[in-house]
């Protein structure tokens, strides 16, 4: 009992406070850790891109690699934050890790000084450590200390001001045997001769935080909602959906995990809803490389003139400036002074240069930069005196939301059962008439907007024509259709901006017409809301998908006057119910009477006891097309003319047949009438009563 | 010695068989429309009473829709009727159920389908 409640008090911890499900960070008083298992967690060496590491860390770069998770020898293991006057902090060196053997552990965040001047700084270490700090908005590191090896103090300074904000990242690994970090410091009034204080809660050094203190976000990570709309028919509360990052180390999207080591799903409020932020994997991976200038004395960069054709600079960096064994592709950033900060295109590399593409709709202003004595005009091109540092580039991986077939949280929830409530005789009904209104010339009718018209392509082959309509005919009356009973090839999920921006010009083009469950997207280091709404393929009149926004013009004028129409019911038709017993047959008559309304189309959902009867037959007078089709407890039973050549104006009669499978006294409720629906010759739906 | 006597008496009086009543028990009525509303499970009996031997009919109805779900026509006795009511195709909600004439509704309740 004592072990079982151990483990269950564990166990939040274990799920949710270190790998993968990230945390939210406290600010003041907390840094940032992350923990890697190294060295394959056997002491192997580990090889990524030509960069190896063996043994401790003996330089930067080699501690790079050991904290690379594109190395296949490092995982990381855990992430969090903690107290950095403590032993799992930088008195101690000990936050969650794997094993005491193999390991590296960063830490971050942001620390303001107690006091200015110069601090003498001394560390403590098993095996090798770096401790480095950089001012906020400032992009090069400076070292305090540094160790390759083990396991004395190692000394230095730092020169700070206490009005200031500085960025760190203190690190050590451990091979084997003990594994420990120490921070101790010495304020600047005993510069000359140092009295070292090890970090504590008493001797804290100055002001901690893992809140970035620049104020240039409001949020330390992202934050992300969803927002689905579904027609008011739906209930969004049913839908279940998973969260999945792209586990790919390119981010190509072949490979998806759940965030959730539990491989939860979780459920939309009932206004569509979510804030997902806690389903995240704020865990960032590598991507590649970004490199910073600063000026010098030698030309180690040229920028060739703007090429105005294809809106980009051509830029060279002399090879010499790059480490050995850099991999020139994976320079994926450059700041180049005050000029240029932001993602470049590698083009080539020769034995001297390597070559990249700046694309920019604006030329860049070499008079005007802040660097321009590094800079000289050679007529063709820019010489640079510019001095090169590189560092990692960290992103957050792709994520994606998927929605799971309600059966799984439904009893009884089947694709082919909700199709049926949304395509119905109104919706074929609605297809031909469109598809005959163009006239002698052809065409459509107009009748439909643009979204409509993607529900419209049922085979989904880019057009809207008598193949759909047919499909949709086919699926109404109980025939062969494409559709195999899951979610994934009916619904859509289509963001909010496009689907109000759909039209019948552009509805061919747009990038979510075709079904899917899931939708993909970034992290960013801010709120973000996901706003889509949910439509459905074969919904010609909409009754069941998000109604488009009369925002567009283009939408206003057609399609959202039209497709409300087409659901609205007008009128009252009586249609007389009568339901008999004869030996072993259940009778069900349905007597639509005579009337004025140019009927094409009717369909009539009759429940039955599937343990108690069985279907036997329609019998009716109807000369138009008569479609019985037969699900699994109900059957689907009209009449539909697609061409409108004739109606139901002299009435109707449908007698449905049931074989009793067992002797009844009483018969209330081995059938019903589920639904009803009749439509005129405009598409437009007549209110039916039954009495 | 009288007194004996009289406990004689008494004990073997006291000793003799009680003589028991045997009861039919009643039978017990789902009386429907006694109830406002009721939930009903499949297969379940349903009992009102009626006064005349008339052709009668259970509806059940949805008020959304305003629209007959579901009936049954019997000829009834004078008394007490039993029929029994079969859910597994009624839609699962608060639907109506009344007793009626062709002329006339003679009773009303609600029935919870789950």
């Amino acid at each position: 009992m004592k072990k079982l409640l151990y483990i269950l008090l564990l166990l939040p911890s274990l799920v949710f406070g270190q790998t993968g499900a990230g945390y939210t960070a406290s600010g003041e008083g907390y840094i940032n850790y992350k923990s890697y298992k190294t060295h394959y967690g056997t002491g192997a060496s580990s090889t990524y891109n030509g960069v190896t590491y063996n043994g401790g860390a003996n330089s930067t770069s080699e501690f790079n690699a050991f904290v690379d998770t594109n190395q296949p020898g490092t995982t990381l293991t855990h992430v969090g934050q903690v107290s950095p006057f403590g032993s799992t902090g930088l008195n101690g060196g000990q936050p969650p890790k794997w094993s005491h053997d193999y390991f590296a552990i960063v830490f971050s965040g942001w620390f303001k000084p107690n006091k200015s001047g110069t601090y003498n700084i001394r560390t403590l270490a098993d095996d090798s450590s770096e401790t480095r700090y950089r001012e906020v908005g400032t992009t090069t590191w400076s070292t305090m200390t540094y160790q390759w090896g083990c396991c004395s103090y190692v000394y230095g300074t730092a020169t700070l001001d206490n009005t200031k904000w500085y960025e760190f990242e203190f690190r050590y690994q451990e091979y084997t045997g003990g594994q420990y970090y120490y921070f101790e410091y010495s304020i600047p009034a005993n510069s000359s001769s140092p009295i070292y204080n090890r970090i504590s809660s008493q001797h804290e050094f100055g002001t901690w935080t893992n809140i970035d203190p620049s104020g240039t976000s409001t949020t330390t990570g992202p934050q992300v909602d969803l927002d689905l709309e579904f027609h008011s028919q739906l209930a969004p509360e049913e839908y279940r959906f998973r969260v999945y990052y792209d586990a790919t180390s390119t981010q190509d999207g072949t490979e998806w995990f759940n965030t959730s080591t539990m491989n939860s799903s979780y459920y939309l409020d009932d206004d569509g809803s979510k804030d997902v932020t806690d389903y995240l994997n704020l865990v960032k991976m590598s991507d590649g490389k970004k490199a910073t200038t600063t000026g010098g004395s030698v030309e180690w960069c040229v920028v060739y003139d703007y090429d105005s054709t294809n809106k980009r600079y051509r830029v060279g960096i002399d090879k010499r400036e790059f480490a050995s064994g850099f991999t020139f592709t994976d320079l994926k950033k450059l700041q180049l002074f005050d000029l240029w900060d932001d993602e470049i295109t590698y083009k080539s590399d020769d034995q001297y240069w390597a070559e990249y593409y700046i694309y920019t709709d604006t030329e860049l202003d070499f008079t005007n930069s802040t660097s321009s004595t590094y800079i000289r005009d050679a007529n063709g091109f820019y010489g640079m005196r510019a001095e090169f540092a590189f560092e990692d580039v960290e992103i957050y991986k792709g994520h994606k939301v998927s929605f799971m077939n309600p059966s799984t949280n439904i009893e009884g929830w089947t694709a082919e059962e909700f199709m049926d409530d949304y395509i119905t005789v109104a919706d074929v009904v609605a297809g031909f008439n469109e598809l005959a209104g163009g006239g002698i010339n052809g065409g459509l009718k107009g009748d439909l907007s643009g979204v409509q018209l993607q529900n419209s392509d049922v085979n989904q082959d880019g057009e809207f024509d008598f193949q759909d309509s047919q499909i949709g005919l086919s699926f109404l009356t109980g025939g062969e259709t494409p559709f195999n009973g899951t979610l994934s090839e009916i619904m859509r999920i289509v963001p909010k901006s496009e689907y109000d921006n759909t039209t019948t010009t552009n509805w061919k083009t747009q990038t979510n017409k075709s079904p899917s469950t899931s939708f993909t997207f970034n992290l960013i280091d801010t709120i973000q809301t996901l706003e889509y709404k949910v439509s459905f393929i074969g919904d010609v009149n909409l009754s069941h998908s998000a109604t488009q926004s009369t925002s567009s013009p283009a939408v206003q004028s057609m399609s959202v006057r039209n497709s409300s129409s087409l659901t609205e019911k007008s009128n009252g038709l009586e249609v007389l119910l009568d339901i008999s017993k004869e030996e072993d047959k259940i009778i069900v008559t349905l007597d639509l009477p005579e009337n004025n309304f140019n009927l094409v189309g009717s369909e009539f959902r009759i429940g039955f006891d599937n343990t108690r009867l069985e279907y036997d037959k329609l019998e009716t007078n109807s000369t138009m097309n008569t479609f019985d089709a037969k699900r699994e407890t109900y059957l689907k039973i009209g009449s539909i003319s697609t061409d409108g050549s004739q109606n139901l104006n002299s009435g109707v009669q449908y007698k449905i047949y049931f074989k009793s499978t067992q002797s009844f006294d009483s018969t209330l409720g081995l059938v019903s009438v589920k639904k009803s629906e009749v439509v005129d010759s405009n598409a437009k739906q007549i209110g039916v009563i039954i009495k | 010695m009288k007194k004996l006597w009289i406990i004689i008496l008494l004990i073997l009086f006291s000793c003799q068989p009680d003589e028991l009543m045997l009861v039919e028990p009643l039978p017990q009525y789902e009386m429907v429309f006694e109830e406002t509303e009721s939930s009903v499970v499949d297969g379940q009996e349903i009992s009102f009473e009626i006064l005349q031997e008339e052709n009668h009919w259970l509806i059940i109805s949805d008020e959304e829709t305003n629209s007959v779900v579901a009936k049954e026509s019997f000829t009834s006795v004078v008394g007490i009727n039993t029929r029994k009511i079969y859910t597994k195709s009624l839609p699962k909600k608060k639907l109506q159920l009344t007793l009626e004439t062709s002329t006339e509704v003679l009773k009303s309740t609600y029935i919870v389908i789950d």
